[in-house]
Parts: C-alpha cells; sequence; structure tokens
C-alpha cells in the first residue's frame, strides 16, 4: 500500500505578527491536515484561517460547531465571513496555549466547494472548551494559501502551522 | 448491485509508514450501498475519509450508516451528539441494524457541496474483541438554517471476526461524486 500523509511544510513565527501565512501549497494531495500550536497570547482573542486571499468582504465561509464548556454542551452556527473561526466558547488564552486541527477535503480541486473539519483544543485548567466544527467555503477555488489570524491582535512567537498532504488512497 | 471495490495491493519494497493508503470508491451515483471488500488485516485501525452526498431529498443533512462484514442484524449501536448551530441534541440506539457514522449533505443543498467525515476503526482485525467505531463529520452549506448540523458518533459491532468488508449506506442514494477512501493506519 502507498505511504501517504507526508509533511508538506511548517511554518513557525519568530516574532510576534497579525499574521501567519502558508503560501503556495503543493496541489498534488486530496486532503490537507493542517496542525496549528499558538502559545498563549498577549490579549485574549478569536483565532482564525482565511483561505488565499480572502479579503474582509468575503462572505464566503460558513461553519457550524458543537462545543462542551465543562459544564453543558450547545451548538452555534456563524456565516457570510471571509474566515473560518477556529474557536467560540472559549478564545485563545493568556496563559495556556491552544491547538486546532483542520482537515481540509478535495482541496485541489475546482469543481467542487471547500469543506473543512475543525477540531479546537481550548483547554485552561478549569475552564476553556472544547470543539468541533465543520465548515464549507462557498467557492470552487483550489486552496493555495492558508492565513492564520488573531483578530487584529498579534500571534505570538512559537505559533506554528504545520501542514501535511494525505493522497488519494 | 452493490459495486465492490478490491483494495489495492502496493508493490513490494514500499518505504514503511504508519498512514497506508488501501482504496478509493466513488459513487457514479444512485447507489445505495458501497463496500470495501478484502480490507487487508495488517494494521493497527483504519480510517475513511468521507466527502459525501445523497440524493435524499427530504432534509438537508443526513447520517452515512456503516456495516460490518455484510452483517444487517441488530448486532451494532451507537450513540450521537449532534449540533444544529442552535443546540445541541443526543441519541442512542441499541440492538441496531448499522452505526451511525458521519455526515453528508443531500440533494436539498447547493450544487457541488459535500459533507466531510472522518471514521475511525479501532481494532479491526481482532479476533477477541468487538468493534469500536468513532466518527466526526458535518453538512454546514453557509447558510442560516438548523437543517445543517454537525455530529460526534461512536459506535460498537458486537462480534469478535475481524472486519474484512465494510459497507457504506445512505438512507436514500449517494450522489455522483461522492468520495470514500480507506487508509490503514500501523502499529509502532
Amino acid at each position: 500500500m502507498a505511504v501517504t500523509y507526508e509533511p508538506v511544510v511548517t511554518a513557525t513565527l519568530g516574532s510576534a505578527a497579525t499574521e501567519l501565512t502558508v503560501s503556495n501549497i503543493p496541489q498534488t494531495y486530496t486532503d490537507l491536515v493542517v496542525d496549528v500550536f499558538v502559545p498563549p497570547v498577549p490579549v485574549a482573542t478569536n483565532i482564525a484561517m482565511y483561505i488565499n486571499d480572502n479579503s474582509s468582504g468575503s462572505t464566503e465561509c460558513g461553519f457550524v460547531t458543537l462545543f462542551s464548556n465543562g459544564s453543558g454542551v450547545g451548538s452555534q452556527r456563524s456565516y457570510q465571513h471571509p474566515y473560518f473561526a477556529m474557536n467560540y466558547a472559549a478564545t485563545a488564552n493568556t496563559t495556556y496555549p491552544t491547538a486546532y486541527t483542520l482537515h481540509f477535503f478535495q482541496y485541489a480541486r475546482t469543481d467542487v466547494r471547500k469543506s473543512v473539519i475543525i477540531m479546537s483544543s481550548l483547554d485552561y485548567a478549569g475552564s476553556g472548551a472544547s470543539e468541533l466544527r465543520e465548515g464549507m467555503r462557498n467557492n470552487n477555488e483550489a486552496i493555495t494559501k492558508l492565513r492564520l489570524n488573531a483578530s487584529g491582535q498579534n500571534l505570538p512567537v512559537g505559533t506554528r502551522v504545520s501542514i501535511f498532504g494525505i493522497a488519494k488512497a | 448491485m452493490i459495486p465492490f471495490l478490491h483494495g489495492v495491493i502496493g508493490t513490494a519494497g514500499a518505504a514503511a509508514g504508519a498512514f497506508e493508503s488501501i482504496a478509493t470508491v466513488t459513487a457514479s451515483g444512485g447507489e445505495t450501498a458501497l463496500t470495501f471488500s478484502s480490507v487487508p488485516q495488517g494494521y493497527v485501525s483504519l480510517q475513511i475519509r468521507c466527502f459525501s452526498r445523497e440524493t435524499w431529498t427530504v432534509a438537508a443533512s443526513v447520517q452515512i450508516r456503516m456495516r460490518f462484514n455484510g452483517d444487517a442484524g441488530n448486532t451494532y449501536s451507537f450513540h450521537e451528539v449532534k449540533g444544529n448551530g442552535s443546540s445541541a441534541s443526543v441519541q442512542g440506539q441499541a440492538s441496531y441494524s448499522n452505526m451511525y457514522c458521519g455526515v453528508s449533505t443531500t440533494a436539498n443543498t447547493t450544487a457541488s457541496t459535500y459533507g466531510a467525515s472522518i471514521i475511525d476503526i479501532h481494532g479491526y482485525a481482532s479476533t477477541t474483541r468487538n468493534k469500536t467505531i468513532s466518527a466526526f463529520g458535518g453538512g454546514d452549506t453557509g447558510v442560516s438554517s438548523t437543517e445543517y448540523w454537525c455530529a460526534k458518533h461512536t459506535g460498537a459491532w458486537y462480534n469478535t471476526s475481524p472486519v474484512t468488508s465494510i459497507t457504506l449506506l445512505p438512507i436514500n442514494g449517494f450522489a455522483a461524486g461522492s468520495i470514500f477512501s480507506l487508509y490503514g493506519v500501523k502499529g509502532a
């Protein structure tokens, strides 16, 4: 059987920045798995992933979330955004790191909308949340660029995006 | 007729790795079942990555169902926690004829829009244990409606036989272009 799940690229911030961008994503896989690590942030904020050159005016992304915050379970929907949100029931934290895994399906095709599954780990020793999210970008563009953003705040040094490619079975 | 897809045999001397591709099946449209047959037994667990849509016109999202080894008896159980963007709901079934595992969009949604799901099948090759699955999927299409939802599933097949075939079932029919890819995860 063919070995797959290949490392594509890892990008790490050496200094704080408002965005971490990975460009020129190879188009040779079927799915992408994106692991994101965000150290404690200077200001509690929301983390989001922009696709390609989606501007702030884009309304292409929507997502539905299932979350638990330790005291209850709930669901939330948001739509007409230029990004996929990666947290809802808790923001990125000033004391604890957060971790996310995004699965983009059929990302290189130009004949289907782009579907994504996002798993968010936002545990803060007694607070925070666990979230599962499924979203769709209402655009058939292949994904060639990913832009991690902290909603106007700085992503800290050590913020890391690792991309893996899964080939067709 | 249920289309079968036999596992693709890799060439000898392939590099060792933990995650290996096994087979992909793509719906041509209308299939009431899709099966991976002759599943190789050399892995610790399996993963199915689903990009799926149904021909159903009653709702906008629907669960994918699964059976092992052609067993259509009431030998399965599952639990579901589902979120529709407004509230979370739960269900559980015992002595059921299949397991819910993932979500498809339907013909009620925008064209070229497919649900995304990941199904993990743990210890599938065991001859001493019942089989356990875990899955997450969703069928959001970016509109404000509780008809589109995501769900986390766990399930079990109460049979200690190794899993040699996996059948995925729609509620109505899989739409053309639905893709199911099977991967094997090797042990350390």
